[in-house]
């Protein structure tokens, strides 16, 4: 079973579009696929699979009341099955790690072949770890300089808290908060500075801290497309990570604006049901086959 | 530059992000994306005041894509094919390079321009446009028009690096003139 997340940092670029869209076209092709709404802050995967009174909701999991399974809606689509975002109790800024390690535990038992968690915008501590265990990382951005500037401090967010976990899991937190302290005068100025910094005292440090950043590897969707020179906006981010970061990103597709989608909102079957635009649909496709693509070159399912 | 450690064409290729099965004119496309994109104040980049976007963090990943393309198309010039022995003996231009003396030169040596084209690889489209001085039908690389230079003078058994940097120069000229398209 395989552990989607779809992310990307700004808000409104189309990550639950994107999400939908991927796990309609995996179920479609005969995988058994749940859709989770893990955007706590802002859930709403239920209106894009046209169910407007889901019920039962992912807080209900997180106050100890239900079992994923017992959450499980079905759509109408064969194999398409969601978990509702939380939308009745407050937010969950007070999720523990032990909460999130029991979130994923329990994810990775779903009966399922695919799960795709649909995450919020921005860099809290849920959405990046949420990103960071996920099997198949998903990035979603637009052609705006916003969207991409926000893109990029989501990539630094997920680095410098991938960092972070393995120095606490090394007991060197403490230590590489005095190195981050003093960084101006140790000529360090990005989170992989801090990291080489910490390698060259431990090479424990290293050897885990190198077996983990393997694992930071995006997909990268370029969404609203109106004109087909602002594909070379993904491909300017997708060299940029590589460059800067040192992340590899593998640029997946993109999908087309689609100016009627707002309209079947609200209608009966939802969006997805009605099937959008020609265009957006064969993005969708090609997305879905370019993600697959990537990983069957790495030798991946 | 002239002490430069080779980077090997595995590691050019991965500066360019090009995979190994990149054409020359792939090769050629990702370097002038990426000369464009990392540009002293290259707006294409997003992020200005980030740490890791650097003045100096981008000039030395400019700096890096030069170096690896410059390298790709030394080794690319490379594996050309070694002229054949030339049948007529030409005289070394004694003066600047230019469109009609490239002709002559060719014409004097007795060679077409499709027999020009497979000795050195070189489309016959840019040929045409190099000895007609057809600036526009470049590649845009001034390092490819003297790459082109070089092979089209050497398979007519005629050295003049000399003469090719004359041309260079006058394309480089033009393209300074020319409007950006």
């Amino acid at each position: 079973m395989l552990i989607w997340a779809v992310g990307g940092g700004k808000g409104g670029t189309g990550k639950s579009l994107i999400a939908n869209g991927l796990g309609l076209r995996l179920a479609e092709r005969g995988s058994r696929v749940v859709l989770v709404d893990a955007d706590f802050g802002g859930a709403n995967q239920h209106t894009y699979c046209g169910l407007r009174h889901p019920g039962a909701n992912l807080g209900r999991f997180f106050e100890g009341k239900a079992s994923l399974e017992e959450l499980i809606l079905e759509t109408r689509i064969p194999g398409l099955r969601m978990i509702p975002g939380n939308l009745n109790s407050p937010n969950t800024d007070g999720l523990t790690s032990a909460h999130k390690l029991k979130f994923f535990r329990h994810l990775r038992k779903l009966d399922a072949d695919h799960v795709l968690l649909d995450l919020g915008a921005g860099t809290q501590y849920d959405t990046l770890d949420s990103f960071l265990l996920a099997d198949v990382k998903v990035a979603v951005i637009t052609p705006e300089p916003l969207a991409i500037e926000n893109f990029y401090l989501f990539v630094k967010n997920l680095q410098f808290r991938q960092l972070g976990a393995v120095l606490g899991e090394m007991r060197l937190r403490d230590a590489a908060r005095e190195v981050w302290k003093n960084r101006a005068a140790m000529g360090i100025a990005t989170v992989l500075d801090l990291a080489r910094h910490m390698g060259g005292t431990s090479a424990e440090f290293l050897e885990r801290y190198r077996r983990e950043r393997a694992t930071l590897r995006l997909h990268l969707v370029l969404n609203e497309v109106r004109e087909f020179r602002q594909v070379d906006q993904a491909m300017a981010a997708r060299s940029a990570v590589l460059k800067f970061f040192q992340i590899p990103v593998d640029y997946a597709g993109f999908v087309h604006h689609d100016k009627d989608l707002w309209h079947q909102f609200g209608q009966s079957p939802g969006p997805i049901l009605k099937g959008a635009s020609f265009a957006m649909t064969h993005g969708l496709e090609s997305v879905l086959d370019g993600i697959l693509k990537a990983r069957a070159e790495r030798g991946l399912p | 530059m002239t002490a430069r450690e080779p980077l090997g064409e595995a590691r050019c290729r991965e500066i360019l992000e090009v995979g190994p099965e990149a054409t020359q004119e792939d090769i050629r496309r990702a370097y002038i994306f990426l000369r464009g994109l990392y540009a002293p104040d290259s707006p294409a980049l997003a992020a200005p005041s980030m740490d890791e976007f650097d003045p100096l963090v981008v000039a030395r990943i400019l700096a890096e894509v030069e170096a690896a393309y410059a390298e790709l198309c030394e080794r690319q010039e490379a594996a050309l094919p070694a002229p054949l022995p030339v049948r007529t003996v030409v005289s070394e231009p004694d003066h600047a390079l230019d469109g009609p003396s490239m002709r002559a030169l060719r014409e004097a040596g007795g060679f077409t321009l499709e027999r020009l084209a497979s000795e050195t690889s070189i489309r016959l489209a840019y040929l045409e446009a190099l000895e007609e001085e057809r600036f526009r039908d470049l590649p845009s690389a001034p390092v490819i028009v003297r790459g082109y230079l070089t092979a089209y003078l050497a398979a007519l058994g005629v050295g003049g690096e000399a003469t090719i940097t004359g041309y260079v120069h006058r394309f480089q000229m033009w393209q300074g003139k020319a409007p950006t398209s």
